[in-house]
């Protein structure tokens, strides 16, 4: 009777230790890969960092530049875009929102480039012919 | 005593078993985890704005060419430096690069120039050649009358296109390989390198970055795409081609090594004046922008200066008389989307294992 009991009590623990390590290696795996980082750079400067996985609500910010351009950027959950600017083409918002690293967002005339690294890789892609 | 014993050894066989078993999931684990991770390779990467577009150079440390990441930064920054030495000769839109001052000389008596400058003329005049001008250096006059790509595009009138237009100028331009020197029939001329530099300078980053000691690499030159040798896992490279119609989407995929993929599309750079859509990509015989019906051509080939020319004589063509220039050439394979949609291949495009995007959004 005994035995049966201590039987019983040591599969359940296996199956609980067991679980609670494949749990354990899931979340490890899920935090180290996925954060997405957008990096902000202004005349080849650094100027911003964001982590894109942390954004909980989405927020907008203005970057300005010399003789008063201006770019305003908007970042989301996971993604960032362009979505005003002072430059005359406007290519920089007609780019939208971009969610990966194969092409940055680029505004030439004010010097802003917006260029996103993730860890995992996005879809097996290495590069985007354009 | 016995009974004790016995519990014992059970106790400790169990013991051993959720010890092994943890040890097997953590096994597992590393494995996975080292198997894309720093075990074998890293790589450094960096984002610049350079040549007038933003460059990206990617360099590979592998398990057969180990580097540190010291050498990896320091070649990155070498090449970015000859990037922009490079564009210091080839810029027109630069006043002081070497291009600039040929310009404002040539017509007047030939002008030794450096070698590099004499080497890129070379290429590309044999290229306005094959296109039989579909590919015209000659026309820095109209380029800079539209003025597209810039702060102030314009959109001249008839007769200012016709006064600038000069069809076939690139027989007006001579080299002399023994003096290395260029000159220009008349002051009509002025030479815009802007179809055919940018991959020049992405073959001269690749020759650098090979003989630094770089086996493994992917550099892109505003989205004119070099690869370094075989992807680090000694695969091919997968390489995205943009789709006109919604440029933040892909069209298709290709897989090369050692090759460069050279695309040109109305999407690049263009703007708009009362609705109407003017793009980047003149067509020497009319002084307007390029209405040959496609939207994107796609170059893939060992030379992506040869690329870059062939993307723009190509775009001019149209699908027709591009893809029999593609096909005249036995290195170069072609893509081309028309206004449509429609995609058109070269013969030999199986071996780059060319798949298009059904699901593009």
């Amino acid at each position: 009777m005994k035995n049966k009991r201590n039987a019983i009590i040591i599969t359940a623990l296996i199956i609980l230790l067991f679980a609670v390590s494949v749990c354990a290696i899931y979340l490890i795996k899920k935090n180290a890969g996925n954060d997405i980082y957008a990096a902000i750079y202004q005349n080849n400067r650094l100027v911003k960092t964001i982590d894109l996985t942390k954004v909980q609500e989405s927020y907008s910010f203005t970057v300005t530049g010399d003789n008063g351009c201006y770019n305003v950027i908007e970042v989301r959950n996971g993604s960032i875009g362009i979505t005003e600017s002072s430059c005359p083409d406007g290519l920089c918002q007609d780019m939208g929102f971009i969610s990966d690293s194969l092409i940055p967002i680029v505004c030439l005339p004010n010097h802003i480039v917006i260029n996103l690294t993730d860890e995992t890789g996005s879809d097996n892609i290495d590069g985007i012919s354009y | 005593m016995n009974i004790f014993r016995q519990k014992q050894k059970k106790y400790i066989f169990l013991f051993i078993f959720i010890f092994l078993l943890f040890l097997a999931c953590f096994i597992i684990y590393g494995i996975q985890t080292g198997h894309n991770s720093k075990a074998s390779y890293f790589s450094h990467t960096e984002t610049r704005e350079a040549l007038g577009t933003v460059v990206t150079i990617t360099l590979f440390s592998t398990e057969e060419n180990p580097l540190t990441e010291k050498q990896l930064t320091d070649i990155t920054n070498d090449l970015f430096n000859e990037a922009d030495r490079l564009e210091h000769i080839f810029s027109a839109r630069l006043n002081d690069s070497e291009l600039s001052l040929l310009n404002s000389s040539a017509f007047i008596s030939p002008v030794q120039v450096s070698e590099e400058l004499f080497n890129l003329f070379d290429i590309a005049l044999n290229y306005c050649s094959l296109s039989e001008g579909a590919f015209d250096i000659s026309i820095g006059r109209l380029i800079s009358l539209w003025n597209i790509g810039s702060d102030q595009p314009y959109v001249p009138s008839s007769d200012e296109i016709s006064s600038y237009l000069n069809q076939e100028g690139w027989k007006k331009i001579s080299l002399d390989t023994e003096s290395k020197t260029i000159s220009y029939e008349d002051n009509s001329i002025s030479v815009d390198l802007g179809g055919i530099a940018k991959g020049y300078i992405g073959d001269r980053l690749k020759d650098m970055a090979e003989n630094k000691g770089i086996t493994c690499g992917l550099l892109s030159l505003g989205g004119n795409i070099v690869t370094i040798g075989e992807r680090y896992t000694k695969e091919d490279w997968t390489i995205g081609i943009t789709n006109p119609a919604s440029p933040d989407s892909i069209i298709g995929s290709l897989k090369v090594s050692h090759m460069s993929v050279v695309t040109s599309g109305d999407y690049e750079r263009y703007f708009v004046e009362n609705g109407v859509k003017y793009h980047h990509i003149l067509d020497p015989y009319t002084g307007y922008p390029s209405k040959s019906g496609i939207s994107a051509t796609t170059i893939i080939g060992p030379s992506s200066a040869v690329c870059d020319a062939l993307s723009t004589a190509c775009f001019v063509l149209g699908t027709d008389r591009g893809m029999l220039l593609i096909e005249s050439l036995e290195d170069y394979e072609a893509v081309f989307i028309d206004s449509s949609g429609s995609i058109y291949t070269s013969s030999g495009i199986s071996k780059y294992n060319f798949t298009a995007n059904i699901n593009t959004d």
